[in-house]
């Protein structure tokens, strides 16, 4: 016998007997209720990762040019060129603030398109810049802010297309 | 040669790798909760999904190109060098994960590619 066709009459609650309400189903199909608490849990997320990352690559940067030039042949040479990166402080500050970077990024992933999520979030590739200039002190070119000027009018226009337009039928272009 | 190896894989391993890890967290399901035990949860649950270690492995893969490159460029040469992959990102996406990518996410993946060649030319 199918249990699961069958629709009880009544409930069992506290040994007691209650009639059976109907269930009534809230929030995700009727937009509006869940669609703001879904963008600004998503707006945090990608906060924390346009931080982190660009951080985390500025670590590794550093870490990376203190330890460099690195041998990798003869083949011996890689244990000890693995060794000297990952006894440098800056890789592990870079690496801690990568998985950082990671969490968000899996934890946004989970409810928000991948293809949303990718290019809202490389308002990174400015913070990075910006980051190299004034702790590394790399040299950045009008041609290069320019760019990145031109990167973040991409992730304004794909910012207001919704984080979430895979489930519905019609698209929210607005 | 070896310049164009390293990006090779830092933009196929990364971008395959996030595109697996994001298969593997619609998986997971929505994460609803920040408590650390149902965070804890979500992890056990997402550390059983076979494409969380594939995305991983190819991750790792591409993080060990990113270091090297990093060894000998500027992170602000390289960093908007990687960004090659939003073209395979939205992409895959579209074919991979069977999201519906709009036109206007279209135009401004496009922007953002602009972008980053802008910044690639500007290299000082």
């Amino acid at each position: 016998m199918n249990r699961s066709s069958q629709v009880p009459k009544e409930l069992i609650l506290y040994n007691k007997k209650v009639p059976a309400e109907p269930l009534i189903e809230i929030g995700r199909e009727s937009g509006e209720v869940a669609h703001k608490p879904l963008k600004v849990k998503t707006f945090l997320m990608i906060l924390i990762m346009v931080i982190a990352g660009p951080v985390g690559n500025v670590f590794l940067s550093k870490g990376m040019k203190e330890v460099s030039p690195l041998t990798l042949w003869p083949p011996a040479q890689v244990f000890h060129s693995a060794l000297k990166i990952f006894t440098t402080i800056p890789i592990w500050l870079g690496i801690s603030s990568l998985i950082t970077f990671f969490i968000a990024y899996m934890l946004v992933l989970s409810w928000a398109d991948y293809s949303y999520v990718q290019p809202v979030s490389s308002v990174a590739y400015g913070v990075v810049a910006l980051l190299g200039y004034l702790v590394l002190g790399e040299k950045v070119s009008a041609l290069r802010w320019a760019g990145i000027a031109v990167i973040c009018l991409g992730v304004f226009v794909v910012s207001r297309t919704g984080p979430q337009t895979t489930r519905r039928k019609t698209a929210e272009e607005a | 040669m070896l310049v164009f190896l390293l990006f090779a894989v830092i933009v196929a391993a990364g971008t395959g790798g996030e595109l697996c890890v994001s298969r593997a967290m619609k998986g997971v399901g929505e994460v609803e909760s920040f408590h650390p035990v149902e965070i804890l949860k979500i992890t056990l649950r997402a550390l059983r999904q076979p494409w969380m270690w594939a995305g991983v492995a190819m991750m790792a893969m591409a993080f060990f190109a990113l270091l090297g490159a990093l060894s000998m460029y500027n992170v602000s040469f390289v960093v908007p060098v990687t960004a090659l992959s939003y073209v395979a990102g939205a992409f895959g996406g579209a074919a991979f994960l069977r999201e519906r990518v709009t036109f206007w996410r279209w135009i401004g993946v496009l922007l953002v590619t602009v972008g980053v060649t802008l910044v690639f030319l500007g290299k000082s």
